[in-house]
């Protein structure tokens, strides 16, 4: 179990995580979703140390040091990987460095997408830099898989492709945190969505809820940030001065 | 262990084939310079031995064929192309790779100590094949070199006469052996902050400084205590602030960059 307790996260004067609490147990697959700017990357970079904060965020009841670590995997759109090294390479250290590399996994993925193996990183394509961020992460042997918007950029079969392939290696231990724009895409794949808004956690529930209140996941989000309908056509009336 | 094995591979294999190819080419300059020089100078000395013998002993004396093929200036600029591939394993031009260092199984600090321990051992490499090409070429020059210019003592002579070969292998002079692993121990420790600091978006000016002032300052004059003194007392002072900021320095690596803006407001 991953929990978050009380976070707090100051950038200066401006707040970007406010008291976020959050429990996320092994074997689901949940959607962070919020605005830019909502606090999604900076809460998912606080769980891996890569900031400071207040607060206390445990796994399996112990602080995450370099003890516990490799159960967390992070596959993110800025690219974590080093560009000067190819997949190979980056396969070899992973597999050596991490105990429960699958090397089964990143094989198929490897070919799935069809990626060049002895190529240096920084020669790919900005999709397939994408591609062998996630193949890396999902490979890692991790019981966490964090992916921060991994597939900015890539087009829509690469993705719809890509959501049934995850479901079918996803083993029952493994959670996946996605953050994405692209509600719609992934709203069939995830089983729980958590909103964040300026910081906080504004909603947090699952899709078996929803489908029990008849509600789609974008209607709720919708509902939940009290989105209104009429400002696309109040702006049209103020920037030309006639009804829609 | 294997956590640090595969560090150190990944270190290795992103890095030693570049510093071989440049070892090579290092050894075919100063090789190709060198022994079409002395190929050269020996004919002459064959040819005008008789008219010009005085002329001929002068410029065939093996310290100077290591000045007048500027082997020296070879292994500069070796030296300063092995600082720049050693900077770049672990550096994420077009990527966070620090999010990867920070999340391994060892500590960055670890990494950086690896990553200082395997520079080390890649200068150790530089200077033994550069010795390695030095001694062959004497070889080379003694067995080539007509009897009358030659003796027993004429390497050894030449390894102290020869400024560049007696900061390369100062065989007894104590001062310069300890002023070589300083340099060594400094230019290992400055090139691994180069990555480390560049994961934290800033550029490390340590290595760039103290590269040249080794490329400045390494060929000493026997019993120049001004230059072992700039270079020993320089090199302390960078380690010192590099091990500073490693080391007790809290740096987290946080770019401390302000919350985004919220561009898309949903709702009113």
């Amino acid at each position: 179990m991953l929990k978050l307790d009380h976070i707090n996260k100051f950038y200066g004067m401006r707040q970007a995580l406010n008291d976020v609490s959050l429990e996320l147990p092994r074997g689901e697959i949940v959607g962070l979703f919020g605005e830019n700017g909502a606090g999604k990357t900076t809460l998912m970079k606080c769980i891996f140390g890569f900031h400071s904060y207040h607060g206390e965020i445990t796994l399996d009841g112990e602080p995450i040091t370099t003890k516990n670590i490799a159960k967390l995997s992070f596959a993110t759109s800025e690219h974590s990987f080093f560009p000067n090294l190819s997949a190979a390479t980056h396969r070899d250290f992973y597999a050596n460095h991490f105990d429960g590399f699958s090397d089964k996994r990143y094989t198929a993925l490897m070919d799935f997408f069809a990626l060049p193996k002895h190529k240096p990183l920084r020669a790919f394509s900005t999709g397939q830099k994408n591609q062998f961020e996630v193949i890396l992460a999902l490979s890692q042997g991790a019981d966490y898989i964090f992916m921060d918007e991994p597939f900015a950029g890539n087009d829509i079969f690469n993705r719809e492709d890509f959501y049934k392939v995850l479901l079918g290696i996803l083993e029952p231990h493994e959670t996946v945190v996605l953050s994405t724009h692209l509600i719609e895409e992934v709203s069939d794949f995830i089983g729980r969505a958590l909103l964040l808004r300026t910081g906080r956690i504004i909603g947090d529930i699952t899709t078996d809820t929803l489908d029990g209140e008849g509600l789609s996941l974008v209607d709720y989000i919708k509902n939940t940030y009290s989105y209104r309908a009429d400002r696309v056509s109040r702006a049209l009336h103020t920037l030309t001065g006639e009804d829609e | 262990m294997k956590k640090y094995l595969s560090v150190y591979a990944m270190l290795a294999r992103g890095s030693i084939w570049r510093v071989l190819i440049l070892l090579c080419l290092m050894a075919a300059g100063q090789c190709g310079r060198f022994l079409h020089r002395l190929q050269n100078e020996l004919i002459l000395y064959e040819s005008h031995v008789q008219q010009f013998a005085e002329e001929a002993e002068e410029i065939t004396r093996l310290e100077q064929f290591f000045d007048f093929t500027t082997v020296s200036g070879t292994f500069a600029a070796a030296f300063l192309l092995v600082c720049i591939v050693l900077c770049l394993p672990g550096c994420g031009y077009g990527s966070v790779c620090g999010y990867t260092v920070r999340r391994l199984r060892i500590s960055e600090r670890a990494v950086f100590v690896m990553q200082a321990l395997y520079n080390a051992m890649v200068f150790v490499i530089l200077w033994a094949a550069e010795v390695l090409i030095c001694l062959l070429l004497c070889h080379a020059y003694v067995t080539s070199a007509d009897p009358s210019l030659v003796s027993h003592q004429t390497v050894g002579l030449a390894f102290y006469r020869n400024n560049f070969l007696h900061s390369l292998l100062p065989m007894a002079d104590i001062t310069v052996w300890i002023r070589n692993i300083i340099m060594l121990a400094v230019l290992s420790l400055a090139a691994a902050s180069f990555p480390y600091k560049q994961r934290r978006g800033k550029f490390a000016a340590d290595i760039v400084s103290y590269a040249l002032l080794t490329v400045i300052f390494f060929t000493r004059t026997v019993g120049d205590g001004f230059n072992t003194f700039i270079t020993v007392f320089c090199g302390l002072c960078i380690a010192a602030e590099v091990i500073w900021r490693v080391f007790a320095n809290e740096e987290d690596g946080e770019e401390d960059t302000p919350h985004e803006e919220n561009q898309y407001p949903y709702a009113n």
